[in-house]
C-alpha cells in the first residue's frame, strides 16, 4: 500500500476548557479519494477541520500536509497547499455578483476587470459542469444555487483538499444529486475531498473510506465498498450504557404539557406531551427542531399552529415571561449566550429571572437574593469561595449551575434542559442527572434535549425523535435501542 | 505594593479627578478659590445629571443622540409657559418633565420597533427636536424669567446652591434605582445580555422604553436647571451637551457595550470634565485648543474602555478547573 499521501495527521489532541475535543487522532488522506468522515455530534469532526485550515492550533501531533509537516498551521499556509472548507453556513456577500464572489479575494491585474472576472468564473463553472449566469446576484439565486459558488469559489483558490460538512444539509433531492455529479467531476479532475455527513446512504454512494470518530478519538478507517451501514452505526454509537442513571420512582400518566399540531419555526405538526413525574428525551440530528420545538413552547420562538395545553388546559404562551409565570421553565443550550450573565455575581444571576417575587413595589429584598443564592449554592454544589463572584471565573460545570439555579428559582413546574451537560466535566454531569432525578421525583415534568445518546437513553423514561421538523417516533424505555433512534433521526424508514 | 494596585484600580477615577484639580491649582490662583469650585459644581450640575440619565440608556446597551436638542426643546417650553403664557413657574417645571416622558417614549418606541442601534434613532429625532424647537420658540431667546423660577438655578439654601441640592437628589434617586429596584437590574440584564435576559422572563421592549422615559426625565430636569441657572431658554442651550455626556459616561466607567458601570463613576467623570473646562480657561486655553483636548479625552476614554474588555475576555480564555 504505497498510495500518494496528500494529507497525513498524526496524533493529534486538541483540548478546550474542560473537554478533550479531540484526542491523540492519526488519520491519512490518499491524493484523490473522497473520505468520509462521520461520528455523532461531539464526535470531533469539526475540530479536526478548524485544526487542518488553521482556525483551530492542535495541543500536540503533527499534521504533514503534501509532505510538509507542521505542528501549527496558519490559515494562509493552510490556504497555499489548497485547502479549501465548504461549511454548512452560506458564506457569500449577498450584494455581488456571482462571478465577485467566486473571485473575491484575488488579484487579477491591478484594476477590477469585470470582464476578465465573468470570464475567470465562467470557466470554474464550466470545469464543474454546471450552467450558471455568474453575473447574477448572489442574493438571486436558491441555496442550492449559493452552495454550488461556495465551490467554485473554492475552486477558484485552486482547491487540492476540499472539505465539505454536511453540505447536503439543506438541499432538496434533486439538488443532492446534482451535487453528487459535481463531486464525481472534481474527483475525475483529481480534488481530494473530506465529506462529513450523518447521512449514511450518501457516504456509501460517494466515499471511497470512510473514519468513524467517537468521543474525539479515532475509532476506524474502512473501505467504503467493505462494509454496511450497520456496522458503522456500531462503530458510532460505541458503547454499552452504562447503569449510572439514577430511576424515577414517581411517573404518574397525568399530562402536565402537551402539543397538539404545533408548528413553530422548524417545527410541523407536533404531538408531544410529558407527564408528571416524567423525564422525556427528544432525539433528533442537529437541525431536527428540537430547540426551536423547545423555545416554541416557552414562548420564545412564535408558535405559528396548533395548540399547547398546560394541566388539560389550552393556553397561549405569549412570551418566556409569560411561560415563567405559568410555571415553565427553559435551561437554554448556549450557556454563554443564551443562560447566564458572565459578568455579574453568582447571586445576581440566580434572581435575575425570579425579580418579581423576592421585589416589594419594585424594591429588591437583598436579603431574600442572598438567602435564594445559598439555598442554591448547597443545593446544587456550586463551587465557589463567594456568592458575588463573577460568573465568567466559574467553570463550565459550575456556570451550568448558576443557569440551572436562575431556573429552578423562578419554581417551575414544567422543566425544558437543552442540552444540559454539553461542555461539562463527568463529575458535574453526574450531579444535574441527580438533580433531575430529584425534579422529576418531586412531580415536576422533565423535556430533555441532548444530542449525547449515551445520556439521553440513559436518563429519559421516554423517547420522541424528531427528523426534519417531523415527529419520526416515539419510543418507549423498553424499546430503547440506539440503532433505532439514529435510524428514525436519519429519515431511514 | 499589591495594595496599593488594587487601590488605584479600585479609585483611579477619584485619583485623574484630584490630579486634574492639584494640577490647575498649580497653574492658577483663581482656579483654587472656594468660590471657583463652587462655581464649577453649579455650572455642572445640569451635565451631572443630563449624564445620569443618559448613563441609564448606555447601561442597557444603548446611547441617546438627542440629549442636546432634548434639553433645548425643554428649555423653549419653559419659557413660552412662563413667559409668553405668562403662567406660573411651577406649571412650567410640571410641563417641561411631562414633556421629557414624550422624547423618551419617542426615542424608546422607535428604537424598539424599528429594532435598529439607538444611535440610529436618537440621530434622527435630534434633528426632529432641534427643528420642532426653533419652529415652536421662532428661535428667539427667552430672558425675562420670574425669579422664583430662576430659584431653581440661582439660590442658595443653607449655603448649598439649590442646583447642587437637586443634583443630589438625582444622584441619589439613580443610585437607589440602579442598585435597589429590578428595574434598574433589568437595565444592567439587558445590556449585560439581551437574549439571556429575555429568556429570564424580563419584557425587553417594555424596559427599553421604560429606559429611554426615565433618561428623558433626567434630560428634562437637567433642562429645567440649566434654563434657571443661566435665565435664558434657547434652542442651543446645550448644543455640546452631547459630547459632554458621553465623555463623561465613557470616562465614568459605563461601557459603550452595555451592562457595565455605576453611577458614582458618572458623577466624577462629569466633573473630570468640568474642572477641565473650567481650567483650561483660567489658565487661558483658547476655545479651539479646548476641542482638542476634549476629543482627545474622549478617545482616551475609548481607549480604556476597549483594554478593559480585552483584558475581560482574556479571562474567559484561561482554563479552569472545577
Amino acid at each position: 500500500m504505497n498510495q500518494d499521501i496528500i494529507l497525513s495527521m498524526k496524533n493529534i489532541t486538541k483540548t478546550y476548557p474542560g473537554v478533550v475535543a479531540i484526542d491523540n487522532i492519526s488519520l491519512d488522506f490518499r491524493r484523490g479519494e473522497i473520505h468520509a468522515l462521520i461520528g455523532e455530534n461531539g464526535a470531533g469532526k469539526s475540530t479536526l477541520i478548524k485544526c487542518l485550515c488553521g482556525a483551530e492550533t492542535p495541543d500536540s501531533g503533527v499534521m504533514e500536509l503534501n509532505g510538509v509537516p507542521y505542528t501549527r498551521i496558519s490559515p494562509r499556509d493552510s490556504r497555499q497547499h489548497g485547502v479549501e472548507v465548504i461549511y454548512q453556513e452560506i458564506n457569500l456577500i449577498d450584494d455581488l455578483s456571482v462571478a465577485e464572489n467566486v473571485c473575491l479575494g484575488d488579484e487579477i491585474g491591478k484594476w477590477v476587470s469585470f470582464r476578465k472576472l465573468n470570464a475567470k468564473a465562467s470557466r470554474i463553472f464550466e470545469r464543474m459542469n454546471v450552467a450558471m449566469d455568474v453575473k447574477k446576484m448572489v442574493r438571486d439565486l436558491s441555496t442550492a444555487q449559493q452552495q454550488l459558488v461556495e465551490i467554485a469559489k473554492a475552486l477558484s483558490k485552486d482547491a487540492q483538499l476540499l472539505v465539505l460538512d454536511e453540505p447536503t444539509a439543506p438541499l432538496t433531492t434533486n439538488e443532492v444529486e446534482n451535487l453528487f455529479s459535481i463531486v464525481g467531476t472534481l474527483k475525475s479532475h483529481g480534488v481530494t475531498m473530506i465529506y462529513i455527513s450523518h447521512r449514511l446512504d450518501e457516504i456509501f454512494r460517494i466515499s471511497d473510506r470512510v473514519t468513524v470518530l467517537r468521543d474525539g478519538k479515532f475509532v476506524e478507517t474502512l473501505n467504503t465498498a467493505e462494509t454496511d451501514r450497520k456496522t458503522l452505526i456500531k462503530l458510532m454509537v460505541g458503547r454499552e450504557l452504562s447503569e449510572t442513571y439514577p430511576r424515577r420512582s414517581n411517573i404518574t400518566d397525568i399530562p402536565v404539557i402537551e402539543t397538539r399540531n404545533l408548528c413553530g419555526s422548524v417545527p410541523r405538526n407536533i404531538n408531544i406531551h410529558v407527564n408528571k413525574g416524567e423525564i422525556v428525551g427528544l432525539a433528533g440530528l442537529v437541525g431536527a427542531g428540537r430547540t426551536e420545538l423547545a423555545r416554541a413552547i416557552f414562548g420564545a420562538d412564535k408558535i405559528t399552529a396548533g395548540e399547547l395545553f398546560l394541566d388539560g388546559q389550552p393556553i397561549k404562551i405569549r412570551s418566556p415571561k409569560h411561560a415563567i409565570q405559568k410555571g415553565i421553565g427553559l435551561i437554554p443550550e448556549d450557556r454563554k449566550q443564551q443562560g447566564c450573565f458572565l459578568y455579574f455575581g453568582i447571586d445576581w444571576n440566580i434572581s435575575i429571572a425570579n425579580m418579581p417575587s423576592i421585589s416589594r413595589f419594585g424594591f429588591i429584598k437583598h436579603k431574600r437574593v442572598k438567602q435564594d443564592a445559598i439555598k442554591y449554592r448547597d443545593l446544587l454544589d456550586i463551587r465557589t469561595p463567594s456568592l458575588d463572584q463573577l460568573v465568567v471565573n466559574l467553570s463550565g460545570g459550575n456556570q451550568q449551575k448558576v443557569v440551572l439555579a436562575k431556573t429552578l428559582a423562578t419554581n417551575s413546574n414544567v422543566i425544558i434542559f437543552d442540552e444540559p451537560t454539553r461542555g461539562i466535566d463527568v463529575g458535574a454531569k453526574q450531579e444535574i442527572y441527580q438533580l433531575m432525578t430529584r425534579l422529576a421525583d418531586e412531580g415536576n415534568a422533565i423535556l430533555m434535549i441532548s444530542s449525547d445518546m449515551e445520556e439521553l437513553l440513559g436518563m429519559s423514561d421516554r423517547l420522541y425523535v424528531l427528523c426534519e421538523g417531523r415527529l419520526a417516533g416515539q419510543l418507549k424505555r423498553e424499546e430503547f435501542d440506539q440503532v433505532r433512534v439514529l435510524e428514525l433521526a436519519s429519515g431511514e424508514e | 505594593m499589591e495594595g496599593a494596585k488594587k487601590f488605584v484600580q479600585k479609585y483611579y477615577l477619584f485619583l485623574v479627578l484630584l490630579l486634574v484639580v492639584i494640577f490647575f491649582s498649580i497653574m492658577s490662583e483663581p482656579f483654587r478659590t472656594t468660590k471657583n469650585f463652587i462655581n464649577i459644581l453649579v455650572q455642572n450640575s445640569y451635565l451631572v445629571i443630563a449624564s445620569i440619565g443618559i448613563s441609564l440608556v448606555m447601561i442597557s446597551g444603548g446611547a441617546d443622540l438627542s440629549v442636546s436638542y432634548q434639553i433645548g426643546l425643554v428649555s423653549v417650553f419653559t419659557g413660552i409657559i412662563t413667559i409668553d403664557m405668562g403662567l406660573s413657574p411651577v406649571l412650567g417645571v410640571i410641563v417641561g418633565l411631562a414633556l421629557g416622558v414624550v422624547l423618551g417614549f419617542i426615542n424608546g418606541f422607535f428604537t424598539v420597533a424599528l429594532d435598529v442601534h439607538p444611535m440610529v434613532t436618537t440621530l434622527a429625532t435630534m434633528t426632529i427636536f432641534q427643528g420642532a424647537a426653533h419652529i415652536i420658540s421662532e428661535s428667539k431667546t427667552y430672558f425675562d424669567f420670574p425669579v422664583s423660577f430662576k430659584a431653581i438655578g440661582q439660590r442658595y439654601v443653607g449655603g448649598i446652591p439649590v442646583a447642587v441640592i437637586i443634583t443630589l437628589g438625582m444622584v441619589i434617586i439613580a443610585y437607589v434605582m440602579l442598585n435597589h429596584t429590578y428595574f434598574g437590574r433589568y437595565l444592567y440584564a439587558i445590556g449585560g445580555n439581551q437574549e439571556a435576559a429575555r429568556l429570564a422572563g424580563i419584557n425587553i421592549r417594555l424596559i427599553r422604553i421604560a429606559g429611554f422615559i426615565v433618561a428623558s426625565l433626567f434630560i428634562a430636569v437637567s433642562a429645567i436647571v440649566l434654563t434657571a441657572r443661566s435665565g435664558t431658554a434657547k434652542v442651543d442651550l446645550a448644543s455640546d451637551a452631547v459630547f459632554s455626556c458621553f465623555t463623561a459616561c465613557v470616562l465614568g466607567g459605563i461601557s459603550f457595550r452595555g451592562g457595565g458601570g455605576n453611577i458614582l463613576g458618572v458623577v466624577v467623570g462629569t466633573l473630570i470634565i468640568g474642572v477641565l473646562g473650567n481650567g483650561m480657561q483660567m489658565i487661558g486655553l483658547s476655545m479651539y485648543s479646548q476641542y482638542i483636548v476634549k476629543g482627545a479625552i474622549l478617545i482616551g476614554a475609548i481607549a480604556f474602555d476597549n483594554y478593559q474588555k480585552k483584558h475581560r475576555v482574556k479571562k474567559l480564555d484561561v482554563p479552569q478547573t472545577a
